[in-house]
Formats: structure tokens, sequence, C-alpha cells
């Protein structure tokens, strides 16, 4: 393999490790959007997944356990947010705003209180690497696409599924109804606000993954403040940008991971960006998008709009 | 006879707000019979229908089944007793196709037998309709999202069926075709519910009828051994209250605007415009009656500007009209709520740049001259800086008519400028519209109160589906001939301008 | 103007119920819940409880020095706030405090480092200068508003980010002195510059400034036209639609002026506090500053109280850590909690008939 090859591979495996946890979180808030449900908070759902994981993993040792636990601190968080949010009607931004406040606080404490003696990280291979056998032995792809972090299989058939599940499931059906038309989905019978409580948790599941995944896979277990970097409202973007559908979401967080990678193997494509700017890119690019989108419209038409049987249509 | 399938056991329903929609009301549907609710607006056709349906919950009094109690506390429970709805307002998923919908809604084994498209056009094609269950239910024709939205109601093999202003948005051969369906869906033992206001549509399609009034029942029975005076009177009432003229009668003078031929699509909740035909002249009142959601929203929005008709035009002759509106929502278009009354009061002068000392506003003005429009129009404010939410319904209402006649325009357009009012502050509001007349201004007063129409106004035309069913001068306009242009549902095109019935 | 993409439909409509003022009772509820479970917080982690009191209220207001921290901590929360209730009020949901600080301390550098240090003229052209960056970075959103329908909540959340990196790049790169290794700019002249006003404390001549500005949005919004047509505008769109108004002239002009005033929050901080560019000067100010706005019910002066009370925090948060070492987070934690609190609170009205946010008046 030449040089450019390595260099090629280097730079599509590292792009694709950038995108995961923006994709998780992108994922998971499609489908709380899907079903209504504005999840400002997604920034703080990382951050509690993150900072749940590095505990897990400070206390059992295990990368895998540590991922679990990231998972069950955003579930557990977003609990809360849904609580206000879905149950309580509360406005959806001024909640998610307030959480996000919260939860940088809430983290940062932790981390000060209880990671402050953490024992260092052991090894986080089984979670970072994992290669699939004869494929991974491909030129260049090999490396790029199979030999990624387990999370990133999952995170990819994860957006296979969710995009099965909205288009073809009974659930997805029922999940789209409540997003487009609550007072229909209720007039049919349905379930609006344990839908949109279940979605809603579903999304802090999601956001809590790809937080564990920064910190423990990213970042080697070590927890930082606001480590998350407004990768959260990246994730909305991406999420609306990809008109809620799953697997544009996939394409648009690769894309923006790929950007990302940029300001580490840059230099050896021969595109030479300071870092920052580089970093900037994604958010600017889905800003472009945004614009550029017009008024495309097709968002879920109940978005944002608090349910209360008898009220509005 | 047989036990009816449904009962509405004294019923009564008190909105948060302290409005009374229900007044202990009972009520049967009986299996294997078409049920008209008829009665106005704001009668409780809507919230009775809700109430079966477990949108809303009776306050007091309870539903029956076959004389077993049943709490319906959502829509859920009420699907689950074998209850389908109708909404006004259709409750389907527009994105969705036909098939979707249906499934949104279907249960256990029903749900399976819908599985495959064959299965969903054989069950429409049980009730007669013919549609492919792959479209998209909002790129279809109102009339059929209509039927679509009755299919989903009848999916789960539904007993009862109920139907809330299901004519209103059709077009006369569309009405046939819907109690078509309805007679079908009634052979096999479905109670039909049905609300209108539509008497001639009762005659000929229906067995029984209710009507409901302010809330309570008035009168019930089957169809046959009624006629339409008598289903007219009873939605109407009999005794007009008050017969007294409000301002003097005027003479119109040269016109001033003319809406020729005009027409808007119909769409959800409401029939649009149809080849509207209407002058306006100076120095007239002139009163368009109809039920509600009969096209005045359009004819509204058409006089002020805010729309442009997609056939015909909107004409103005002379100088340019200045048009003044008192919007049917005041909470949201008429007033500012958190605004003062002040401030309400001279808004548009202040936004003129009346009313500024040293480039702030100047408040003691502003409170002199609201003062003394406070005065005039009588309105009851503690102050005039509080704010106008504080102010009861009737005085809202003063503020933005006293701030439209303020604006000394030549056309003033009103849309229900007295709901809500007690009959003092009614007449407050209709005396200085009669009073702006007198001054040469054309007054067009949109409203579904039949009698204050009759007081206050020099000729009256009848919205109903979308179309001018009738004119009437004010001399010849009786509550039952106004009534009944609102009620019968076939346009009489070639309608005298004389009155139906003296 | 195209029709605005109906991303968030109704928040509208609640938005526009957010001006009016919460009942003073249900928002002090929210503060003294939050504070005593802060409190909880603190005897659960097993510090002395009596003395993290004692401490707290001394690190806040206990002498000059801690009072004029506070109120440096108070400024840029309250400016960011200010500037966040300007668009709001008007309808506007600018997220983008953030992004707007972030531009307005760019901008108090550049006319330093473009004519070097020019005396008294300085001070007032970089204060003009950071208003105007920050007055830049507002109306972007308005204009893809306006032009394309482009949702603003969104685009002001993006920029936050691009705002953030940029400044990221500028003090790597293009203003970092040569042969410095620090990611920052040059050093401001202290002279001329925001002097401290009181000998010995870090009370600057921003915090003045800061409410002086607060007392003139108030007259803006009080005691001019334009002011009432914002306020129409955000309340009742369709009220300001019939009078046959356009809205945009209001959304350019306030978000102008909103992106001014939240880009002095960042002027001020380069001016009065850090003397220079620097990377993550802001730790989520702009964000907090969203919640002074909301928690304030977007009043003026209620935006000074509530500032003022995440000042207090802040200040006393730092001397908790540096005295009994309970982490400065707690600051974080109880900035957050009460909006938390405040919106369960009033969403749980809303289930029983009453509308979210609304006044008891």
């Amino acid at each position: 393999m030449d040089i450019n090859a390595v260099t090629l591979a280097l730079f599509l495996a590292g792009g694709l490790r950038l995108s995961v946890p923006v994709l998780l979180a992108a994922l998971g808030e499609l489908v709380s959007e899907r079903a209504g449900v504005f999840t400002i908070g997604l920034e703080g759902l990382m951050l509690f997944g993150a900072v749940a994981s590095a505990v897990g993993l400070a206390a059992t040792g295990s990368p895998i356990a540590a991922l679990a636990l990231g998972m069950l601190g955003g579930l557990l968080a977003a609990c809360v947010l849904a609580l206000g949010t879905v149950l309580a009607r509360a406005n959806q931004i001024v909640m998610g705003i307030g959480f996000n406040v919260f939860a940088l606080g809430v983290t940062s404490l932790v981390r000060q209180l209880v990671l402050v003696d953490a024992p260092p990280a052991g090894a986080l291979r089984s979670v970072t690497m994992m290669k699939l056998p004869w494929l991974s032995d491909i030129p260049v792809l090999g490396r790029a696409l199979f030999s990624q972090s387990p999370v990133f299989y999952f995170a990819v058939l994860l957006a296979v599924a969710l995009w099965l599940m909205l288009r073809f499931t009974r659930l997805g059906l029922l999940l789209r109804a409540v997003g487009e038309n609550a007072a229909a989905a209720d007039a049919a019978g349905q379930p609006v606000l344990r839908l949109r409580f279940s979605a809603a948790v579903f999304t802090g599941l999601l956001a809590g993954l790809g937080g564990a995944y920064l910190c423990i896979v990213a970042s080697g277990g070590t927890f930082i403040d606001n480590m998350t970097a407004g990768r959260g409202y990246l994730a909305i973007a991406i999420a609306i940008f990809a008109r809620w559908m799953p697997l544009r979401a996939l394409l648009v967080a690769v894309a923006l991971g790929l950007l990302e990678a940029l300001q580490f193997q840059g230099q050896y494509l021969g595109i030479e960006l300071p870092a920052p700017l580089l970093m900037a890119t994604p958010f600017a690019i889905a800003l472009v998008a945004w614009i550029a989108m017009g008024r495309a419209g097709a968002a879920p038409a109940d978005l944002g709009r608090p349910f209360l049987r008898g009220e509005g249509r | 006879m047989p036990a009816p399938l449904i009962e509405l056991d004294h019923v009564s329903k008190r909105y948060p707000n302290g409005f009374l929609a229900l007044d202990n009301v009972s009520l049967a549907f009986h299996a294997g019979e078409i049920h008209a609710l008829l009665g106005e607006n704001g009668a409780g056709k809507s919230t009775l229908m809700n109430i079966l349906y477990g949108v809303h919950e009776p306050t007091e009094g309870g539903v029956l089944m076959q004389g077993r109690e049943v709490v319906h506390r959502r829509p859920a429970d009420a699907i689950a007793h074998g209850i389908g709805m109708v909404h006004q307002h259709f409750k389907l998923v527009m994105p969705f196709t036909v098939t979707e919908n249906l499934a949104l809604v279907a249960k256990g084994a029903r749900r399976a037998a819908l599985r495959r498209p064959a299965d969903v056009r054989a069950f429409m094609e049980g009730y007669g309709v013919e549609l492919d269950p792959a479209a998209v239910v909002g790129h279809l024709p109102l009339a059929l999202q209509q039927r679509v939205e009755i299919l989903k109601a009848l999916v789960n093999d539904s007993r009862v069926l109920l139907l809330d202003e299901p004519s209103t948005i059709l077009t006369p051969a569309e009405i046939e075709n819907l109690y078509a369906t309805l007679r079908r869906i009634r052979d096999r033992g479905t109670a039909v519910a049905v609300v209108t206001h539509n008497v001639d549509e009762v005659l000929a399609h229906v067995e029984r009828y209710t009507v409901l009034k302010r809330g309570r029942t008035n009168g019930t029975g089957l169809i046959a051994g009624t006629t339409a005076a008598d289903l007219v009177e009873r939605i109407v009432g009999h005794a007009v209250a008050n017969t007294e003229r409000i301002g003097q009668p005027h003479t119109a003078g040269a016109e001033r605007m003319r809406l020729a031929g005009v027409s808007l699509r119909p769409s959800s909740g409401s029939p649009g415009l149809h080849e509207v035909d209407l002058a306006l002249h100076a120095g007239e009142v002139v009163g368009v009656a109809g039920v509600e959601g009969n096209g005045q929203t359009e004819l509204f929005e058409l006089l002020a500007g805010q729309r442009r008709p997609e056939a015909g035009l909107v004409q103005h002759s002379g100088p340019r009209n200045t048009v003044a509106l008192v919007p049917q929502d005041r909470h949201h278009e008429g007033l500012s709520l958190d605004l003062s009354v002040a401030q309400n009061l001279l808004y548009p002068k202040i936004m003129r740049g009346e009313y500024h000392r040293a480039g702030l506003l100047d408040h003691r003005a502003i409170g002199k001259q609201a003062q003394a429009m406070i005065a005039e129009a009588d309105i009851r404010t503690h102050s005039p800086a509080s704010p106008a939410r504080s102010l009861s319904g009737g005085n809202q209402q003063k503020i933005v008519v006293a701030r439209a006649m303020a604006e000394a325009a030549s056309v003033v357009v009103v849309y229900q400028p007295t709901r809500g009012l007690d009959v003092a502050a009614a007449l407050a509001v209709l005396q200085r519209l009669a009073t702006a007349a007198d001054a040469g201004t054309t007054v067009v007063i949109i409203s579904s109160n039949i009698e204050e129409l009759i007081r206050v106004s020099d000729r009256i035309v009848v919205l109903n589906g979308g179309r001018i069913t009738g004119e009437l001068s004010a001399a010849n306009a009786s509550v039952q001939a106004i009534g009944r242009l609102m009620t019968l549902s076939q346009p009489t095109h070639s309608m005298p301008l004389e009155p139906v019935d003296a | 103007m195209p029709e605005p993409k109906r991303l968030i439909p109704d928040l509208r409509r609640l938005l526009a119920r957010l001006s009016v003022p919460l009942s003073l009772r249900v928002t002090l509820s929210a503060f003294v819940g939050s504070l005593l479970l802060g409190l909880g917080l603190i005897a659960c982690l097993g510090f002395p409880l009596l003395a993290a009191i004692r401490v707290a209220v001394e690190g806040a207001f206990g002498d000059t020095r801690a009072i004029a921290d506070t109120l440096v901590f108070m400024t840029p929360r309250l400016l960011v706030a200010l500037g966040a209730l300007v668009a709001i009020r008007g309808g506007m949901f600018n997220l983008g405090g953030e992004g707007q600080l972030q531009m307005g301390a760019i901008g108090a550098m550049l006319p330093f480092l473009a004519f070097g240090d020019i005396g008294p003229a300085l001070l007032p052209m970089a204060i003009l200068c950071g208003a105007l960056c920050g007055a830049l970075w507002g109306v972007i959103p308005a204009v893809l508003k306006l032009w394309r329908g482009a949702d603003e909540i969104i685009v002001t959340l993006l920029m936050n980010f691009i705002a953030i990196y940029w400044l990221k790049y500028l003090v790597q790169g293009p203003m970092r002195p040569k042969g410095s290794t620090f990611n920052m700019s040059a050093q401001l002249p202290r002279d001329g510059l925001f002097l401290p006003l009181i000998e010995g404390t870090r009370l600057h001549m921003g915090v003045i400034l800061a409410v002086l500005i607060t007392l003139g949005v108030w007259v803006m919004l009080q005691h001019t036209a334009f002011g009432l047509k914002l306020r129409a505008s955000g309340q009742s769109p369709g009220f300001v639609r019939l009078q046959g108004e356009s809205a945009g002239r209001t959304i350019l002009t306030s978000m102008a002026l909103s992106g001014a005033i939240g880009g002095l929050a960042g002027t001020f901080e380069v001016l009065g506090v850090q003397y220079r560019l620097i990377d993550g000067f802001s730790s989520g100010l702009g964000f907090e500053g969203l919640a002074v706005a909301f928690l304030a019910g977007l009043e003026p002066f209620g935006a000074l109280v509530v500032s003022l009370y995440f000042g207090a925090i802040n200040n006393a948060a730092l001397a908790l850590q540096s005295t009994l070492s309970i982490p400065a987070a707690l600051a974080d934690v109880l900035s957050g909690l009460p909006i938390l609190l405040l919106a369960v609170i009033s969403g749980a009205m809303l289930t029983k008939g009453r509308p979210v946010w609304t006044s008891t008046r």
C-alpha cells in the first residue's frame, strides 16, 4: 500500500470516527422530532451520557459497562427533560436551554466530586476497535470502514433500523402520526403523550451513547467539562437538514465528520486550514444547507406543539 | 321502538372559562337510524358530540350505552365502545396515505385484515367508496377526505357514528352522495348522528331530529310529521324579543366597493366562496347573515384586502377607499391584550407619528385623548393605562370599535361585533355603527345573530355554503325568512330581492 | 417576505405569553426551591452546611470587593439577557446571545489592533466596534428569515458555534502576537480603558453602562413608538398584521439592537475583565444570559435582578471552592435549576386549564 492510500484510509477512518457521536445524537433527535418533540436539550443529554460513562468506567473498569451506563445516564436525564416538555407541556425551547445550563453544571460537578480520583483507564480496545474478519483486509476501505469501534457499526445499523422502523412498522406510523397531527392520533385512540415521552426518552438513550462514545472511545475515558462543544446543537441541525430521514442523517453526519477530520489528515491530503476553522465548517455548512433548503417544509406539522386534548386543531 | 343504543343522561358541560355549553341535556340515538342534531352556533352541538367521543368530559350527568353507564375519558375509550366520529376539522394525518390513516385507528383483527391494498379497497367498496388506498390524503379533494374520515370512523365496525357538520363543505350533489353512504351505514344497524344546520337536508334524509338551543333541548321527534317552518322556528326561536330599530334607516349613496363574481376555493372546515356578487354603497348598513363557517371569514378577508380572490374582482369605485376593520377574533387581531387601553385605542395614530414629545411617547397626551374616547364610547376601565386584558369582553370590543371609528374610514367591516357581549354592550356597539352610517360611512356587519342584523341593517344578504343565497331589505326582513335562507342548502340563484316569505 | 418555515409553530404563541411576567410567587418559589436543592446537595455531599452558607453570603456580598466581583459577574449575563429579550419581545427567538457576545469581544479588539494605542479615542471606538460586530451577527438571522424564511432558532444556534470557532481561530493565528505561544491576543493598554472604578476591586465602567443600558431598554420598550410596535408584534402578530404594518423592519431593527447589546456583553468582558481576547473567556455566558431573560419574564429590570442573583451565585461558588473546596460548577447547577423548576411548575398549570407563563393579574 503506498503512502497516499494509507493517508486516505486514515483520513476516512478518522472522519467516520468523528461522525459517530453526532450521528447517534442526530438519530435520537430525529426520532423525537418525528414525534413532535423539539429536544434542544440534546447537548445536555450528551453531556450526561458522557459523564455517566466516565463514572461507569471508573467504577467497573469495563468499557462496555461504561457505554451501557452512558446510555442509562442519557435515558434518565431525558426522563427529567420529557417530564417538563411532554408531560408538563412546558415551552420546549426554554426548558431545553435551562436544561443545557443545568447539565453543564451537574456534569462538571460530578467530574470534580466523583471522577477526581478516578483510576487511569485500562484497556479500551474492546470498544475502540473491532476489525471485521475478512472485510478489514480490503485495501483502504478495510482500514477506513471495517476497523472501527463497534459503536460505529451499531450506529450505522441503527440508522438503517430506524429507517425501516419509521417507514415500515406500526410503531413508526404511530410516532409519525403523533408528530404530524397529535389531535388526529388522539382521536384515533392513540396514546399521544406516552408515545411522545417514549420518543423523548429514546432520544436520551442515543444521545447518552453519543456522549459515552465521545468520552470512552474518542477521549480515552476522560471526561472534560463541556466536552460536547456544541455537537448536540450540530446534531439538531443535522436532523433537520436530513429532513428527519435516518439514512440522510447518516450521510450528512459522515460528510461533516470527514470535514472535521481534515484538521488531522488535511495536511497530508494537501489541504491546509487552521483547526478552528475546520471545526467551524460543519456548523457553517449546516447553516448554508438550512438556508438553501428554503421553505422546503416537510417538518412534522406538530413539531414543538405541546398536546392538550380539546385545544387547537 | 327498540331500546336506544347510546344515551346522554342529564348531561351538563361547563367549560373552564365558565361558559355553560350544555344544560341538562338528555338524548338517545337508536340503532339503524339517522338522527340529526340541529341548532345555531353555540347551541352545544359540537360539545355534545365531543362528550360522546371522550374529547371533553361532562361536568354533570353521564353517557349510557345500551342502558349501562360508560365513562369516556379519552377518544380511545369511545373507540373501544364502538363509537366513531367524523370531525368538522378532519382529524386526518394529511401526509399519510388512505391506508395509513385507516391503520392508525384500526384495532386487532381488523388491522390484520387491512394489510393488503386489495383488502382496503374491498373494505371501502363495502361502503360504496372507491379510492386508491395508496393516495396521500392531503392531496385528495375535500369531499374524498371526508369519505376517508368516515371510513376511519367505521374501521372498527363502529355501532355509533357521529358526524360534526359534515355537509357544510359539500356541494348539493356531494351532500346527496354523503347521505347515500350514511344510509348504507345505517342499514347495517349503526346509529348515525349528524350535526347540521341545514333544515332541508334533514327533511330529505333523516329519520329523527333533536334541536339544541343555547345548550338545552328545544324539541325532538320523528321527521315524519314535522315541517321546515317548524324546524326553523325551533332553531332560531319564535318570539323575537326586540324588533326596535337601532339607528335611522339610511338611503344608500354612491357605490363605493363591489365584489363581482368572487370565488375562493374550499378548505377544511370552510366552503370558500362561490361567485359572490355584492355592491356596497355610501351611508348604508349592510348585514351579512349566515351560520358561521359558511364563507364569512373569507368574505371578511377579501373586504379587508388581506386576500385576493381566486376568481372575480374586488373593485373600488371613486376615490381611494379606506377600510377600517373590527375583526372577529378580538383577542388576537382586534387587540394587543398586554398593551394598555390607551395604546390600543391610539395604536394607528401613534404609529403614524402622532403623540410624540422629544422622541418619546407623550403619555399625557395619549392618556388625555384616550380618556376622551373612553368617555365617548363608554368603555368601562379602571384607567386608560390598564392593560386591555383586564377589561370585560364587552369593553374590549368597544375599544376595537372606537378605534375603527376614529380612523374615519370610508368603509367599516365588522365581523361578529357583539359576540359574547351583554345586551347593553351589544346595543352600544351597534348604535355606534349606525351613527357612522349616518355620516356617510359604508358599514358591513358580518354576524350570525339574525335579530340584531334586522334591527340595525338597511339590507341583509345571507351566506350559505359560500354562496349568497338571498338578499332582503330591512323592511321585509324577518327572523323566519333569514333563518330559512340560512338553513336551506339549495342555493337559489334567481333569488328575488323580495322576501321569500313575508 | 417568504412564509417563515413552520418549524416550531406554536412555540411562538407560547413565546408571546412569555412576555407577560410570571406571577412573582411562582418565580420566587422556583428560586427558593433551587437554592434549597443546592443547599441540600451541599449537605448531602458532606460539607458543613452553615459554614457554606456563611462563606457563600460573604463571598458574594461580604465586602466592597465581593460586591464588586458580584457586579462584574452580573454584567455579561445582564447584557446578553437584555439583548435576548429585545428580540424575543419582538417575536424573534434569538438564541444567538453566545455568538453575538463572541463577536462583540472580537470587535472590541479591532480598533486597538488596527490603530494601536491612540489614546482616549480608543475606548469609544472599541465599544462602538464591539456593538457593531454584535449587531452584524444579529442582523444576519433577521435577513435570512426575511429573505429565505429560514427559522431563526436554528440559524442563531448554529451561528453561536461559528463565532466561537472564529474567535478561537483569531487568537490562535491572526491576532496572536508574534513569538507568543499562548492562545490569546495582545493586551490592551490598560490606561484609558475601563479603569477599575474603585481601587483594589475589579469594578469597571461596563457595570455602570450595563445598568444604563437596562434603563435604556426599558425606556425603549415602554416609552417609544418602536417599543410599542415591538411588543405588539411579539405578543399579537395578528393584530399588527391587521393594522397593515409589515413585520420586516421591526424584525431587522430589533435583531440589530439585540445583537448590539449582546455584543457589548463580550466587549465589556474584554475591556473590563480580560483586557485581551482570549479563547474560552465565555463559558456558556450566552446561554446563561438566555436563562436570565426567560426567568425575568423578559422584563429589563427583572433581568437586572435575576442577573444580579446569577452573579452572586457565581461569585459565591468561587468563594465556596477556594475555602471549602466545593466545586464551582455548583453555580451552573443553580443557574439551570430554577428554569427547569419553573418550566415544570408553570407547564403543569396548563394542564389545570391555565396557560403556560401566564400572570395572575
